[in-house]
């Protein structure tokens, strides 16, 4: 059994079930013609048997060659999870802090935790690519971007 | 002779100073995108959207094909210098490349492919130009009935016939027709999943879903295993290239260019798969097979002349029909419906100025890519150079600011941010994005196609077999679907005996 293709197939099947439920709630014809819920009902089928199809497959695996997955070592979990992380605490202060103080933390936090050490690199990077940004979107695309707190500034 | 006038009004559009500028900043960042590994012509386009977002339509489509075919391009550098092919459509590049390269001829590696990707591509925009029209005109007379076998061929080409699993391809898709009908109903207005959500009201947009899944998952699968990257040393002066190998590469352009541009309009597979095809007929024909590998010139000529053709190719559909046959023109047909530009058969009579625009922009774009990729090359190398740990946050925040600047929505951002995780998972998993993404963007006018013609039709689903071109759409959807099972029956016997000559050119791998 290949856990990770069978979670998946199960997820799938997840999906589907839910949607299954919401979409009988809406009216499959109106007045003889499909309604809002017959293409969501179809869809639900669809994802409902491709994801159990998915996960035979999954608890099976010798039905089918499949490709092994090379999933990433102990060190690369983390840097994905650092940069997840980084991203998600990024946006819950993307309006507190506003975008230049975000996103030069942001920057610095993520480059560090890649692994540079050159205090140059480290200055100059979260920086540049702030002011870069600004220039980009809020000068030249009129974006008006979150001040935060430089908004006393601004 | 419409097309001189048409070609000559799209000129006038293209040569305004700020459409060159933009096509010139187009090619550039398509070259550097194509030449880094790890992020493709996709994940590049989805990343500039917003950017994009900020131009007037034409200006916009003009970079997004810019960058296009510049990543054509710019996966040769990659696939030549350093046996990594910078997107899947140059992985056919680094057998012959790299072995060029080893011998110490390099740069005569990437001057013909330049030289073929320029001819090829120029060959697919003059089919482009002179094919496009017909087949819009042709279109007009399309009803509902057959729009919705046009969507459904396309969706079940891209879901069936790429990537290593079907299932998980029609999975993708049935997950993306499911988000699509998250919001209000497209004919009754009814709001449907919104679990009382005044965000969902909207729907799931397009534009985070593609930058999530596309932009920040080709982020995340960048910094999984960090690579350190070798890069072999040219000089302008090793670029030049002699007789012998311009009368070598020849014909593998032609033939190239010619299965480049037929795979890059069928719906579904796209430029890699032209490579592959083009380097297995090149072998197939050649003299000398068994050289293949070895650093023959035509093993690189020919899968990039097919590589740039398919995109000119993959123009046709988009444009005449409205139909994105490959995950990369789902993208641009998303960005059109943010500009509210309906591609289709009215786009050449209401928008001629856009469409001939941003076709007479490719032949622009193309001669400016032949001198970039052959002048330029030492500074695309530079850009290698930037390490990925610079580069990934760079483009992570990249994508957070540019979804932002479209909606001024944090809730956007979020949603960006979880397709993040959805799309480097499934990359890893072999789940195919491209057949979700286009089942995003097509989803909403698929139902209501479907159920204007149910309507039509008073509930009777035969409509759509009677009709003689959506019955005949509906075959080839029926085939592609039952293809395993055809499969079995009918065809096995044979397969079983050629498998055993088959060329030694496995099947692509997901896209």
């Amino acid at each position: 059994m290949n856990k990770a293709e069978t979670v998946a197939g199960a997820v799938c099947v997840a999906i589907g079930g839910l949607m299954l439920l919401e979409s009988i709630k809406f009216p499959y014809f109106v007045e003889g013609v499909p309604g809002p819920g017959f293409l969501p009902l179809w869809i639900s089928f669809g994802i409902i048997g491709t994801g159990l199809v998915l996960a035979v497959k999954g608890i099976r695996p010798r039905l089918t060659a499949q490709e092994g997955i090379t999933w990433p070592e102990a060190a690369g979990w983390r840097r994905v999870g650092l940069m997840f992380g980084a991203l998600a605490v990024s946006l819950l202060l993307l309006e507190i802090l506003g975008f230049m103080v975000t996103t030069t933390l942001f920057m610095a936090a993520v480059v560090f935790g890649l692994g540079v050490r050159s205090w140059r690199m480290l200055a100059s990077v979260p920086l540049v690519a702030a002011v870069g940004l600004y220039v980009i979107f809020a000068v030249w695309l009129r974006v008006p971007l979150p001040k935060g707190i430089l908004a006393f500034f601004g | 002779m419409d097309f001189i006038i048409n070609l000559s009004l799209g000129f006038a559009v293209a040569f305004t100073p700020i459409n060159l500028v933009v096509v010139t900043l187009g090619v550039i960042v398509g070259t550097v995108i194509g030449a880094l590994p790890g992020i493709g012509p996709v994940a590049g386009l989805s990343i500039l959207i917003p950017l994009a977002f900020g131009m007037n339509p034409t200006s916009a489509m003009i970079l997004m094909c810019g960058v296009y075919y510049g990543c054509m391009y710019g996966g040769t550098i990659t696939s030549v210098l350093m046996n990594v092919p910078g997107e899947s459509s140059s992985i056919m590049t680094c057998l012959d490349g790299y072995a060029m390269a080893r011998k110490g001829r390099a740069g005569p590696a990437l001057t013909i492919a330049a030289i073929g990707s320029f001819i090829a591509g120029t060959f697919s925009v003059v089919m482009l130009t002179l094919l496009a029209p017909p087949i819009a005109e042709a279109a007009l007379r399309f009803g509902p009935p057959e729009y919705f076998a046009l969507m459904l061929l396309g969706l079940s080409a891209i879901s069936g016939l790429t990537g290593t699993s079907r299932a998980k391809g029609y999975a993708m898709a049935f997950i993306g027709l499911a988000l699509a009908t998250i919001g209000l109903d497209p004919i009754g207005g009814a709001p449907r999943f919104t679990f009382g959500s005044l965000e969902l009201m909207d729907g799931i947009g397009f534009l985070p879903v593609a930058v999530g899944m596309f932009g920040l998952g080709a982020v995340l699968g960048m910094i999984d295993q960090l690579l350190e990257i070798q890069v072999m040393k040219t000089s302008l002066r090793d670029m030049l290239i002699t007789k012998q190998d311009m009368k070598d590469s020849a014909m593998p352009i032609v033939r190239g260019g010619i299965i480049g541009f037929v795979i890059g309009v069928l719906p579904g597979a796209g430029a890699t798969i032209a490579t592959f095809l083009a380097y297995a007929a090149e072998k197939q024909i050649s003299k000398t097979p068994e050289l293949f590998g070895t650093g023959m010139i035509a093993g690189v000529a020919s899968p990039e002349a097919a590589n740039n053709a398919s995109t000119g190719g993959a123009m046709i559909p988009l444009l005449t029909l409205g139909i994105p046959g490959s995950g990369t023109t789902a993208v641009m047909l998303g960005v059109l419906t943010l500009f509210s530009l309906q591609p289709g058969p009215l786009l050449f009579s209401k928008n001629p100025d856009f469409v001939w625009g941003l076709i007479a922009s490719m032949y622009i774009g193309n001669v400016m890519l032949l001198v970039l990729n052959i002048a330029f090359v030492p500074a695309f190398v530079a850009v290698l150079r930037v390490p990925y740990k610079i580069l990934a946050p760079l483009i992570a925040i990249f994508c957070v600011v540019g979804v932002y600047s479209v909606n001024y929505s944090v809730f956007d951002l979020w949603v960006m941010l979880g397709f993040g995780v959805i799309g480097y998972l499934t990359n890893k998993m072999g789940y195919p994005q491209a057949p979700l993404v286009l089942a995003l963007v097509l989803g909403g006018q698929m139902e209501v196609s479907l159920r204007q013609s149910l309507k039509m039709s008073e509930a009777d689903i035969s409509t759509f077999f009677t009709r003689p071109i959506s019955a005949t759409i509906m075959a080839v959807v029926i085939v592609i679907v039952l293809w395993p099972v055809l499969n079995r029956f009918l065809f096995k016997p044979a397969l079983i005996n050629r498998r055993d000559r088959a060329p030694s050119v496995s099947p692509p791998p997901a896209p």
